[in-house]
């Protein structure tokens, strides 16, 4: 890994989130696709305290949209993963394919 | 060309604000906006699609389950970015964060050591709940405001005859309240009290009722308490033939007409009369004098009778100053008034002058002295619990010290460390703190139940805001105390030193030897002069105990009866009754002799009156020749066991026909007739102008007729046939525990008429106790104190010792190693601990000396420097130093030399 940094696991499915969707995602977009696909219980603003993360580290882009009345004038910020976001995510991929494999995980008994 | 005008723009719903701004703060800068816009929609978006409440919840939901990564951002300080490794777990310091994380530690660093904690949670719980305790016993009796509108123009008023009889607090006669009432000027308005204790019948059995008698103005304009149902009495009830109207509390009220409404307008019997029910007061209702009333009457008044002279003082006064107008303002009014009255009136008034206080301070003034005292006390208990827990905390420290060290290489600068250490302090004080607070709820409520009966204002203790704010401050200062010093010199480990095996340890620690032996000094010191203070109550209250009453208070019962003047109209009537009533009891098992007494001994009720010797010039203008006296039955004497020394005391035939006799006491014999004998001259109760003379036939000893401390005073008794009365009290003598014959009493006098009601039914042994009540009180609670601090003073000299021990091994088993014998080391041990008490033993009883000064004033038959009280205490603590640090020796005793030496 050129980082030195792996991918916390909030950061790897945001990340995942992120790459889920296309070039319009903002933090709501990648907030609901998260929640539909896994059922996860997750909060807005952790969503973006974690892309602004990602941001610094240079795996995501950002751009700013326009502000809007129903949003109390505030603007909007779009995301996109960057070409070393995408290698991150091929590293983590990876890793954990390699850590997986081999693992048997015990069939779930029902209590009787 | 018409316009039409504008819509307005609809204001849009906006998300909740707090939780906007809790996200502005702890949001990164760079993603606060769209943030914020993307909640803003989400928001919009449930307020359409649901409501107001669902969008809040949604909205705020949001906030929760972002805090936890929001506090690494910290709430908007500028952070300090530090990371430390710890184990395993990354941390961006900032400051919230970092106290947050030794909170967290300090809890757990609780529960990991539970015994620890629970003895410094214990101590600290018990120490800090006592004072606050105390404290709101303090607050509601000494510095809370009275429940009244404006309490601090409320003034009491007595009439000032200290030049004449020196009595500064007298009673008032009515022509001169009436003349100070039209100061309107200084005063809204004056008003008078009185006991009243009427029997209530027609509402189940008689039952006699505590009540007082008021004038009208007195809870409308100068308590300016509205009832709480029907009204006030208004300026005409008080007409002499007005209708008989009562006012009475809520407590009456839900006893006997469980709270119906329609009671207003309804009658009830009182002394046989018939009295209309115009009002009720509020509950929780207590005027400053007779707060257990339940009925109000007033005085109806006849400027003319008799009753009314200006030389007869038999009210109580109560103010209340206009807005504006200052006490020293009133009270040169009234100075001003007085002279007046002296002058026009030389006779009645001469020497007699207004006094003025404020009520608060007027009301309390006895209680003060005491309750300081107590709170003083309690303080000390909870310092020397401080220097225990500061000791603790101190010993565990040497086991910390490897902890510690490493913390410190890791980085944990001094401060750092400093404030770890102060939060674990602060987290153990606040576990303290919260148990103090429940100890104080259990305590205050039994402070209030153990206080003697008619303590002033004891019903507005209350444990409250105010306390809470006590107790918070009693935990900050015990943590403090007993935080900043461990913490001080934890945070100064010396690395090389503690992170040698077998090192000698925290270097910085041997100079905390010698605040650790001052903090002991100290502790002994305060522990001394609470046991000091407690043995000079212990000892003042045997010296009570023992006072020679006159008369022989075992075995006897009393009970107080009001004869209605609706059924005893005359002298014959009430003679007779009683007459019938002593036969009937006599005759009772159990009673071995009986008399009754106009006033029985140490209950309050004394009445005075004007003298005369026949012979004797009369007293001039402003000089007082009065003389309290009381009515018995011939039996009286002898049930009491009053020696009559000279003469004889009453006998049967002393009654109506017989020629008027009375007999007087020795301080009355003493100070009218020094030189001669005083048995068959007479004297005169009735007045100058028509006298009637009476034979004095008979001396009595003195009697502690008004108080076991106070001296003797003038008295004289008549005979009860002679002067008969309607409020009267039976004493009765009997075998065995008198508490047994209260039914069988009560039903003889249900028989002789079941529509009477006796009250203050008690043993004179009880009345001895209760007069001395407020010395019993602050006894217990001082030996209480004392016995917990001589405790805690004694562990933690015992604790330092054994420390010591510990500390000094290799110096012990040098010293064995070089010869010195097993005596010499317990000697040496033992001598330590003992210069150690000895010397808090010297400065405790400077200290004493000088503090015990402030209870003078609650002490009786020995003075507050009583030497034997501070030798016996001095010697007790150096005794018990010398014992405590035997264990300690001991082990210093069996310590191998070679064991300790080889881990050098």
């Amino acid at each position: 890994m050129a980082r030195g940094d792996h991918l916390g696991e909030f950061e790897l499915v945001v990340l995942l989130g992120l790459a889920r969707l296309d070039d319009e995602a903002y933090g709501m977009t990648v907030f609901e696709e998260i929640e539909r696909v896994t059922g996860r219980d997750l909060s807005i603003p952790a969503v973006y305290v974690t892309l602004s993360r990602l941001e610094k580290k240079g795996y995501v882009d950002s751009r700013t949209g326009d502000a809007t009345a129903e949003r109390g004038g505030r603007a909007k910020k779009f995301y996109r993963i960057t070409e070393n976001g995408e290698t991150a995510l091929r590293a983590s991929q990876e890793m954990l394919d390699r850590l997986w494999s081999g693992v048997r995980t015990r069939e779930a008994t029902s209590n009787s | 060309m018409n316009h039409r005008p504008r819509p307005r723009p609809r204001l849009r719903p906006r998300p909740p604000r707090l939780a906007e701004w809790l996200l502005a703060r702890s949001l990164p800068r760079d993603v606060r906006e769209p943030t914020l816009g993307d909640l803003a929609e989400g928001f919009l978006h449930m307020l359409r699609r649901h409501d107001r409440l669902a969008a809040e919840t949604w909205y705020w939901r949001q906030v929760r389950g972002s805090l936890n990564p929001m506090v690494r951002w910290s709430f908007g300080f500028r952070s300090i970015r530090r990371k430390v490794h710890w184990g395993g777990a990354r941390l961006r310091g900032n400051i919230m964060q970092s106290i947050l994380q030794d909170i967290r530690y300090g809890l757990r660093a609780a529960v990991k050591n539970l015994g620890f904690t629970l003895v410094v949670v214990m101590t600290l719980g018990l120490g800090i709940g006592a004072n606050t305790a105390i404290f709101s016993v303090v607050d509601g009796i000494l510095l809370r405001p009275l429940p009244y509108p404006n309490p601090e123009q409320l003034v009491t008023v007595w009439a000032d005859y200290s030049v004449r009889s020196g009595r500064l607090r007298e009673w008032f006669s009515y022509p001169n309240f009436h003349d100070l009432r039209q100061e309107t000027e200084v005063f809204e308005e004056v008003g008078i009290w009185s006991d009243w204790n009427p029997t209530l019948t027609g509402l189940g059995s008689a039952e006699l009722v505590t009540g007082g008698l008021l004038s009208a103005g007195m809870f409308s304009k100068v308590l300016r308490i509205p009832p709480v149902m029907g009204r006030s009495f208004v300026p005409d009830d008080d007409k002499p033939n007005a209708p008989d109207v009562v006012l009475i509390s809520h407590g009456f009220w839900t006893r006997h007409f469980g709270g119906d409404h329609s009671v207003i307008g309804q009658s009830i019997s009182l002394n046989g009369v018939s009295n209309t029910i115009v009002g009720v007061m509020p509950a929780g209702f207590r005027p400053p004098f007779v707060p257990n009333a339940e009925l109000w009457k007033l005085f109806q008044m006849d400027m003319t009778t008799p009753n009314l002279s200006r030389g007869t003082a038999f009210l109580r006064a109560l103010a209340r100053i206009r807005d504006g107008v200052t006490l020293e303002t009133a009270r040169a009014r009234a100075t001003a008034l007085a002279s007046r009255l002296e002058a026009e009136y030389p006779r009645a008034n001469t020497g007699v002058g207004y006094v003025i206080f404020p009520l608060r301070s007027d009301l309390v003034r006895q209680s003060r002295a005491p309750l300081w005292v107590l709170l003083g006390a309690v303080g000390f208990v909870l310092l020397i619990a401080c220097v225990n827990v500061a000791n603790l905390l101190l010993a565990r420290m040497t086991s910390r010290q490897t902890e510690l060290a490493v913390r410190a290489a890791l980085g944990a600068g001094g401060n750092r460390l400093l404030r770890q250490l102060f939060t674990e302090s602060a987290v153990l004080a606040a576990l303290g703190g919260a148990v103090g607070f429940a100890v104080a709820f259990v305590g205050t409520d039994a402070l209030v139940a153990l206080a003697p009966s008619g303590t002033p204002r004891i019903a507005d203790v209350t444990v409250d805001l105010r306390i809470l704010l006590f107790a918070g401050g009693a935990t900050a200062l015990a943590m403090f105390l007993f935080g900043l010093l461990p913490a001080l010199r934890g945070s100064r480990v010396d690395l090389h030193d503690a992170l040698k095996v077998g090192g000698r340890g925290m270097g910085a620690l041997s100079t905390g030897r010698a605040i650790g032996n001052s903090l002991v000094i100290g502790q002994v010191a305060l522990a001394l002069i609470l046991l000091v203070g407690a043995g000079l109550m212990i000892r003042s209250l045997r010296e009570l105990n023992a006072v020679d009453l006159g008369f022989e208070p075992a075995g006897m019962l009393t009970m107080t009866l009001n004869l209605p003047q609706v059924r005893y109209p005359d002298r014959v009537a009430r003679a007779d009754f009683f007459n019938r009533l002593e036969t009937r009891l006599s005759g009772l098992p159990g009673v071995e002799s009986l008399g009754s007494v106009s006033v029985v001994p140490l209950s309050g009720n004394n009445s005075d009156v004007d003298f005369y010797i026949e012979g004797r010039s009369l007293p001039g203008v402003g000089e007082e020749q009065t003389v309290w006296y009381r009515r018995v039955t011939p039996t009286y004497f002898e049930t009491m066991g009053i020696r009559v020394i000279r003469g004889r005391g009453f006998t049967p035939s002393d009654d109506r026909q017989a020629p008027p006799v009375t007999v007087i006491n020795q301080t009355l014999a003493d100070r009218f007739f020094p030189d001669d004998d005083p048995i068959g001259k007479r004297i005169s109760v009735n007045g100058s102008q028509n006298p009637v003379w009476r034979e004095i036939v008979g001396v009595a000893e003195d009697i502690k007729n008004f108080g076991i401390q106070g001296g003797s005073r003038d008295a004289t008794y008549f005979p009860f046939a002679q002067l008969p009365t309607s409020f009267m009290a039976v004493v009765l003598r009997t075998a065995g525990d008198p508490t047994t014959l209260i039914p069988a009493v009560r039903n003889a006098i249900a028989e002789l008429d079941p529509n009477l009601a006796a009250s203050n039914v008690t043993t004179l042994d009880a009345m001895v106790q209760a007069s001395l009540g407020s010395e019993r009180f602050v006894t217990l609670l001082l030996t209480l104190f004392a016995a917990v601090a001589f405790v805690l003073a004694t562990v933690g000299l015992y604790g330092v010792v054994s420390y010591g021990v510990t500390r000094r091994r290799r110096e012990m088993g040098l010293r064995v190693a070089l010869g010195a014998a097993h005596g010499d080391i317990r000697k040496l041990i033992i001598g330590n601990s003992v210069m150690l008490a000895g010397a808090g033993v010297a400065v405790g009883i400077v200290g004493g000396l000088l503090l015990t000064r402030v209870m003078s004033g609650l002490l009786f038959g020995v003075r507050a420097t009583d030497p034997v009280t501070f030798g016996v205490t001095a010697v007790l603590l150096t005794c018990v130093a010398a014992l405590a640090s035997a264990l300690p020796a001991q082990r210093a005793v069996k310590i191998d030399p070679m064991a300790v030496l080889k881990n050098e």
